[in-house]
C-alpha cells in the first residue's frame, strides 16, 4: 500500500512544480548511411531516421500519459553528420542539413541534433564542410541544431576551431539577423562534450554510441524550488548542508522518474536504453527557474556575491542525487543557468545583477557552460572567440564540459531585448568588455596544450 | 486441505480488544494468519484471515468469539472461505485520485464509474490536503485496470463522473510512486 505522503507529494511534484521530463532523445546512428553521392547519402538518412523514429512521439505521449509525468519535448540526436557525411563539401551538408530538418518535421519532433564536428585536436576535410555550411544551414531550417567541439582535457584547445567558430557564430547571427541571430541560439561550442547528452542544442550521437538508443533528460528546477522552501519553512535556521540534503533527494525523485519513463519508452520502440541525464533545466515559466532556488537559498539574485557557491553545492547536490538513484546517469547532469531560457537569470541580468564575468565564473561550477547569452551586435568574431576560448579552458581544465552558446544580435547593443521565442525565452543584451583587445591572440592560433590533468594513464 | 474463516470485529475503539479476540482464537486452537486493522473516526474495525482445527466448527468459534467481546460492546461476523486464496491477475495497478470538495455521493459516483469497467479497488482511503480549508478532500483508491481496458477510457469515465461535482482527476501507474519514493 502507497503512503497517502507519497501520493500526495507525487501529485504536487507533477501540478504544481512543474515536474516532467523535459526530453526523451531517440539516438540515431547515421554511420551505416555513409555515401560519397549526396542524393544516396540523403536518401538513406531519410530513411532511416523515419523509419527509427515513426513512433516515438506517440510512444513518448503514451508512456507520458500512463505515468502521469508530462514528455514535454521528444527529439532526435544523430551521429556527427562531419563523420557521417565525411566526403561531402560544404553544399552537400546544407543537403543533409535540409534532409535531417524534413525527418524532424515528418516524424514531429521539434529539434534534431548532431550536424556537428568533432576537432579538438584538428580539422578533416568533413569537418571544414560542415563548419562552413552551419551559418546557412540554421538560417534555412527550423528544428536543426549544430555543436561543434573544439576542446578536451585529453587534447587541449584547438585555437584555429575556436577562432574559426567565432567567424561562424558571428556568420549565423548575420544569417538570421532578421530574427534576432536566432541561429546561434541553436549552436554550441564545446569543451569535453558527452556522446549521450539529450538535451539540445548540444545533443548528438556519440560515435561509440548503439545504432538506436533512448536518452531522458528529466529537469525539475521548480520542484528543487519548492523543496528548499518547505524545508526553510519547517526550519529557519535549516544550515546549507542539510539544504544540501533535501536538494540530493529530491534530485534522486526526479531522476526515478525519467528513469522509469525512459526504460518504459525503450521497450516498446524496442531500441537500447541509454541514460538519464538530471539537469536542472528551465524553462521561462514563472515557477520553473534555476535563478528561484538561489532565491530560495538566500541570495537576493543569481549573480551576487555567493552565487558561485550556491550553484557549485546545487550541482553537486544534484550529481549525487540522481547518480543514486540510477546506475544510467549521463548527459550533463548538473544546474544549466541558460539566461534567456530562464526568467529569473534574465530579469537579473536585465537589473545589471549578473554580469558576464560573473556567468563565466559560475560555469566553473555548473554542468555546461555561457548558455542562451545574447551579446551586442557588434561584438568581433575574435572578441567572440575570446570568449569561446575562456570557456573552453575553464572546462579543459576542470576535467568538465562546458558549452558557449553565445548571440551577439545583430543591430542592437547592450541593454536592449532579444527575442528568440518559445523555450528559448528572451533575454537583455549584456555587455562585454568596452575596449576587448584579443584579436592578436585569436589570430595566433594553433594549440593550447592539453594539460596535466591528461596525463592520467 | 486447512480449514479457513474470515472473522471481522467492529466497534467503538479501546484499549484490549485485539487483546480479547487473538486470546480467544488461540484458546480455540486457532492461528490467525493475516490481519488488517483501522480506526475511523474512534470506530474500530478489523478482519482476520483464520485457519482453525480440524474439530472445531464454524459456529462454536463464532460463539465463543461474540462471549468473548460481548462486554465491549463490539460486533463479530464469521464466515468460511470458499478455498485457496489466489492472487488475482486483474490487470494493471493504477493509483486513481480525486480532488475537491466533501460532499455526498462523491464516492457513490468514482466508485460507480470504475466498476462499470471492471475495475478492482484493491485500496481506498480520503485525506484532507495539509493546508487547505477543512473540507479540500483527496481520495485515493489503488486500483486494477483490467487488461483490456485503456487507462485513458477510466480517466475520461471518472473525469465524467466527477466534472458535475467539481473535482479534479488524477490516473497514474502505481510505479511512478514507488519508483519515486522507494529505494
Amino acid at each position: 500500500m502507497l503512503s497517502d505522503r507519497e501520493v500526495l507529494s507525487t501529485l504536487s511534484m507533477v501540478k504544481n512544480e512543474h515536474l516532467d521530463v523535459r526530453t526523451v532523445t531517440l539516438g540515431v546512428s547515421l554511420l551505416d548511411c555513409a555515401h560519397r553521392d549526396v542524393g544516396a547519402f540523403v536518401e538513406a538518412v531519410h530513411r532511416r531516421i523515419v523509419s527509427q523514429a515513426r513512433d516515438l512521439v506517440a510512444v513518448c505521449d503514451e508512456v507520458g500519459d500512463r505515468f502521469g509525468i508530462p514528455v514535454v519535448n521528444k527529439r532526435i540526436s544523430v551521429s556527427p553528420v562531419a563523420v557521417a557525411a565525411a566526403p561531402l563539401d560544404a553544399d552537400g551538408m546544407l543537403a543533409v542539413a535540409h534532409a535531417l530538418d524534413a525527418a524532424a518535421r515528418e516524424v514531429g519532433v521539434d529539434f534534431i541534433g548532431g550536424f556537428s564536428a568533432l576537432v579538438e585536436k584538428g580539422m578533416a576535410k568533413g569537418d571544414f564542410a560542415l563548419i562552413e555550411a552551419i551559418p546557412e544551414a540554421l538560417a534555412t531550417t527550423e528544428r536543426l541544431c549544430a555543436s561543434v567541439n573544439v576542446a578536451t582535457t585529453r587534447a587541449g584547445i584547438n585555437m584555429d576551431a575556436v577562432a574559426l567558430m567565432g567567424r561562424t557564430v558571428k556568420a549565423t547571427a548575420a544569417a538570421t539577423a532578421h530574427r534576432d541571430g536566432l541561429g546561434c541560439a541553436k549552436l554550441v561550442v564545446f569543451a569535453n562534450i558527452p556522446e549521450d547528452v539529450p538535451f539540445m542544442a548540444g545533443a548528438y550521437l556519440g560515435i561509440g554510441e548503439p545504432s538506436s538508443v533512448i536518452n531522458v533528460g528529466v529537469s525539475g528546477p521548480g520542484v528543487v524550488r519548492k523543496a528548499v522552501d518547505r524545508a526553510v519553512a519547517e526550519n529557519p535556521q535549516i544550515h546549507l548542508g542539510e539544504l544540501a540534503e533535501v536538494i540530493k533527494r529530491t534530485a534522486f525523485k526526479v531522476t526515478r522518474v525519467g528513469e522509469i519513463i525512459g526504460r518504459e519508452v525503450a521497450r516498446l520502440l524496442g531500441v537500447e536504453f541509454g541514460i538519464v541525464d538530471l539537469s536542472l533545466a528551465p524553462t521561462p515559466n514563472v515557477g520553473d527557474s534555476v535563478g528561484e532556488i538561489f532565491q530560495s537559498l538566500g541570495l537576493g539574485a543569481i549573480g551576487m556575491p555567493g552565487s558561485t557557491a550556491a550553484l557549485a553545492m546545487l550541482n553537486d547536490a544534484v550529481k549525487k542525487g540522481g547518480a543514486f538513484a540510477s546506475t544510467r546517469v549521463g548527459g550533463l547532469s548538473g544546474a544549466f543557468i541558460p539566461v534567456s531560457e530562464d526568467a529569473t537569470i534574465a530579469a537579473a541580468a536585465a537589473q545589471g545583477l549578473l554580469s558576464l564575468a560573473k556567468l563565466e565564473a559560475m560555469t566553473a561550477v555548473c554542468s555546461v557552460g555561457l548558455d542562451m547569452v545574447a551579446l551586442p551586435g557588434e561584438t568581433s568574431a575574435e572578441t567572440v572567440a575570446a570568449i569561446i576560448a575562456d570557456e573552453m579552458a575553464i572546462g579543459v581544465i576542470n576535467k568538465k564540459t562546458t558549452a558557449a552558446r553565445l548571440i551577439p544580435v545583430p543591430g542592437k547593443v547592450a541593454g536592449e531585448r532579444a527575442v528568440f521565442g518559445g523555450l528559448l525565452g528572451e533575454a537583455i543584451i549584456i555587455p562585454v568588455h568596452p575596449n576587448p583587445i584579443c584579436e592578436a591572440f585569436i589570430r595566433r592560433g594553433g594549440f593550447i596544450p592539453a594539460p596535466l590533468q591528461a596525463l592520467i594513464n | 486441505m486447512e480449514k479457513k474463516f474470515a472473522v471481522s470485529v467492529m466497534g467503538h475503539d479501546r484499549p484490549g480488544i485485539l487483546a480479547v479476540v487473538a486470546e480467544t482464537l488461540f484458546a480455540l486452537g486457532c492461528n490467525i494468519e493475516d490481519v488488517s486493522q483501522t480506526i475511523l473516526q474512534g470506530e474500530f474495525a478489523a478482519i482476520m484471515i483464520v485457519a482453525r482445527p480440524a474439530g472445531l466448527t464454524l459456529e462454536t468459534a463464532e460463539a465463543a468469539l461474540r462471549r468473548a467481546v460481548a462486554p465491549m460492546d463490539l460486533g463479530v461476523f464469521v464466515r468460511p472461505l470458499a478455498g485457496a486464496w489466489q492472487p488475482a491477475e486483474l490487470g494493471e495497478p493504477f493509483v486513481l485520485t480525486t480532488r475537491g470538495v466533501d460532499r455526498p455521493g462523491t464516492i457513490a459516483a468514482v466508485t460507480r464509474a470504475i466498476a462499470d469497467l471492471g475495475c478492482n479497488v484493491t485500496q481506498f482511503r480520503a485525506v484532507l490536503v495539509p493546508g487547505t480549508a477543512a473540507e479540500e478532500m483527496v481520495m485515493i483508491f489503488e486500483i486494477d485496470v483490467p487488461y483490456g481496458v485503456h487507462h485513458r477510457t477510466v480517466r475520461a469515465a471518472v473525469a465524467a463522473a466527477c466534472q458535475p461535482l467539481g473535482m479534479e482527476v488524477s490516473l497514474q501507474h502505481r510505479d511512478v510512486f514507488e519508483n519515486i519514493h522507494r529505494v
